[in-house]
C-alpha cells in the first residue's frame, strides 16, 4: 500500500515523490484520473526537457478531452514511463504507482515545501466542490 | 437555465456524470465512455435522446410542404422513416433530421437539440396554410442500441421487433402514444423510442430490466460519439453547417435533384453540382499514437488543406480517428498538424468500424 504522506500535491492535481534514486516522480492524483475517466493516451516528454514548477510537462488524452498536465518542481525529464506508450490506462488504474508519468532531476532550487501534504490535498479538494 | 430529461434522476441515482449538452443537463458517461461504447458494439446500450427535438406535421398538404422544405424524398411509403438535410437558399444546412412517415398526411420529425430553436423558426417562416406544426415540448426520447436491441425490445414492446430498418410503428404503452422506430446513431441495430414524458421513466426502466440478461447498460452521450465517429456519422455543427451544403460533406446522396418538385435550395444546389464542389469529407486514422481533435489542421505534401471537424480515440480500433473536411484535390500523404506537432495520417473508406451490424446479420443467417 503506497504511504501518500510522503507525497506532494499541486492545485493542479499533479503529485511529486521522491525516491531512493533521488529522482522527483510526478504522476497526477487519484481524483484527476477519475475526471479525467479512459485515459487513451499520455504524451510523454523527450528526456532531457528543462521545465520549470508550474510549466505544461505533458498532455494526457482521455476519449473526449486533452488535459494538461504541469511540472510540480523544476527539474530536468530524465526519463518517461515508458509503459504508459503501450499502457495508457495504467494512469487510471494505479495512479500513484504503476501509473506514474516522468522522473524528474531537481533543479538546484526545487523544492516541495509550498505543496501540499496528502491530508491537505484531499481537504483542497473537499472546499472545491 | 439547463433543460433536465424526464430521465434525469435516474441518471443521477445510477452514477451518471451530468454535463452540459445543448442547453440540456445529461450523463456524459455511467461507468466508462469505453466499457459503454464495448457493451453497445458486443451486447446493448440504452441512451437518453430526450434532448433531440420532436415535431408532429399534419393536413392535406404536409407531404408537399415537407418536400419543399426539405432535399431528399419525403413520398415514402407510411412506416417508413427518411434522413435529410434542411438547407437555406443556398444550399447551406439549416440541419440534418428525420422525417417519419405515420400516414398519408401525417408525419413525425426528429431534429437536433441545438438546432430546436433555429430549425422551427425556419419550418414556421415557411409553413404552408392547411399544414399544422406541432414541436412536442413535454417529450422523451430513449435510444436502444446493439446486437440484443431486438431481444430487449421483444419484452417490452413485441410488435416492434418486426420493424425493418428505418421502419416506425405508433402503438400503445404504459398507455400513452409512443413512436418506435428501427433507426440509431451507432451502425449497430437497434430502435429509437419517442414518448411522453411522463411515461419516460417506466418504459426506461423496463427496456433496462429486460436488458439485465442481455448485457445491456446505460450509456452516455461520450459513447454516443465515439460510436458515431466510428462509423462516419455526421455531427451537426462539427460536419454540417449553414456555411456547407450537403455535397460539401459528401452528403449528395441525401439530395434528390431527380424529384419532381422544387424544394428551399433546389437552385443552389443544382449550380453547385454544374460547377463543382470544392470540399470534401474524408476519413482519417492515425498511424501513431494521439487523440486528433476538432481544429487540427490537415496538411498534404506539406500544405494545409483542411481542417478537423471531429475527432477521438477509436475503442474498436484503438486507435485516433477523425473526420476533415480538406480541399476536394487534397489526396495523400495526409498529415495532422497541432500546436508545432505533426502526426502522420492516412485515409479510409468510411465507415472506420466496418463490424457494425455483424452480429445482428449473422444471427439472422443461422435462424
Amino acid at each position: 500500500m503506497t504511504d501518500l504522506n510522503d507525497y506532494r500535491f499541486t492545485e493542479t492535481h499533479e503529485w511529486v515523490h521522491l525516491r531512493e534514486d533521488g529522482l522527483f516522480y510526478v504522476g497526477i492524483t487519484d481524483h484527476a484520473q477519475e475526471e479525467i475517466t479512459d485515459i487513451v493516451f499520455v504524451d510523454l516528454p523527450e528526456s532531457g526537457r528543462v521545465v520549470n514548477a508550474g510549466d505544461e510537462l505533458l498532455l494526457v488524452d482521455s476519449v473526449k478531452a486533452s488535459f494538461s498536465i504541469y511540472a510540480p518542481v523544476s527539474g530536468t525529464v530524465e526519463r518517461s514511463n515508458e509503459a504508459l506508450a503501450n499502457s495508457p490506462e495504467l494512469v487510471n488504474s494505479s495512479p500513484y504507482e504503476d501509473g506514474w508519468l516522468v522522473a524528474l532531476k531537481p533543479s538546484d532550487t526545487a523544492d516541495t515545501d509550498s505543496l501540499m501534504t496528502h491530508d491537505q490535498y484531499l481537504a483542497f479538494v473537499e472546499s472545491q466542490q | 437555465m439547463t433543460k433536465l430529461s424526464p430521465l434525469d434522476a435516474w441518471h443521477r441515482e445510477h452514477g451518471g456524470r451530468m454535463v452540459d449538452f445543448a442547453g440540456w443537463e445529461l450523463p456524459v458517461q455511467f461507468s466508462s465512455v469505453i466499457q459503454e461504447h464495448i457493451a453497445v458494439r458486443q451486447a446493448a446500450g440504452l441512451f437518453d435522446i430526450s434532448h433531440m427535438a420532436q415535431a408532429d406535421v399534419s393536413g392535406p398538404r404536409a407531404l408537399d410542404w415537407l418536400q419543399y422544405m426539405l432535399p431528399n424524398n419525403i413520398d415514402v411509403k407510411v412506416g417508413r422513416g427518411v434522413y435529410s438535410p434542411m438547407c437555406n437558399f443556398q444550399g447551406g444546412i439549416i440541419d440534418d433530421l428525420y422525417v417519419f412517415r405515420l400516414g398519408e398526411e401525417r408525419f413525425f420529425l426528429v431534429m437536433n437539440a441545438s438546432r430546436e430553436e433555429a430549425d422551427l423558426a425556419w419550418l414556421r417562416q415557411h409553413q404552408f396554410s392547411e399544414v399544422t406544426l406541432d414541436a412536442r415540448s413535454s417529450r422523451a426520447g430513449i435510444a436502444l442500441q446493439g446486437p440484443h436491441a431486438e431481444a430487449v425490445l421483444s419484452a417490452v414492446v413485441p410488435e416492434a421487433t418486426s420493424l425493418s430498418r428505418n421502419g416506425v410503428i405508433e402503438t400503445e404503452l404504459t398507455q400513452a402514444r409512443v413512436i418506435v422506430s428501427r433507426t440509431g446513431y451507432t451502425g449497430e441495430d437497434g430502435f429509437e423510442l419517442f414518448v411522453p414524458a411522463v411515461s419516460a421513466a417506466a418504459i426506461w426502466e423496463a427496456l433496462y430490466k429486460s436488458g439485465q440478461h442481455f448485457g445491456l447498460v446505460a450509456a452516455g452521450l461520450g459513447a454516443r460519439d465515439t460510436l458515431r465517429l466510428e462509423m462516419g456519422y455526421p455531427l451537426y455543427g462539427h460536419e454540417g453547417s449553414e456555411n456547407c451544403t450537403p455535397y460539401d460533406i459528401g452528403y449528395g446522396w441525401t439530395v434528390k435533384l431527380q424529384k419532381n418538385s422544387d424544394f428551399i435550395g433546389r437552385e443552389a444546389l443544382e449550380s453547385q453540382q454544374r460547377t463543382g464542389i470544392e470540399h470534401k469529407l474524408i476519413g482519417l486514422i492515425l498511424d501513431e499514437r494521439g487523440v486528433p481533435r476538432q481544429g487540427w489542421t490537415v496538411t498534404s505534401d506539406g500544405r494545409a488543406r483542411g481542417v478537423v471537424t471531429s475527432g477521438t480515440h477509436s475503442p474498436s480500433l484503438n486507435r485516433g480517428i477523425c473526420l476533415a473536411l480538406v480541399d476536394s484535390g487534397a489526396g495523400e500523404p495526409y498529415k495532422l498538424e497541432h500546436n508545432g506537432k505533426t502526426f502522420s495520417a492516412h485515409a479510409v473508406e468510411l465507415p472506420f468500424y466496418k463490424e457494425a451490424g455483424a452480429r445482428r446479420r449473422q444471427e439472422l443467417i443461422l435462424q
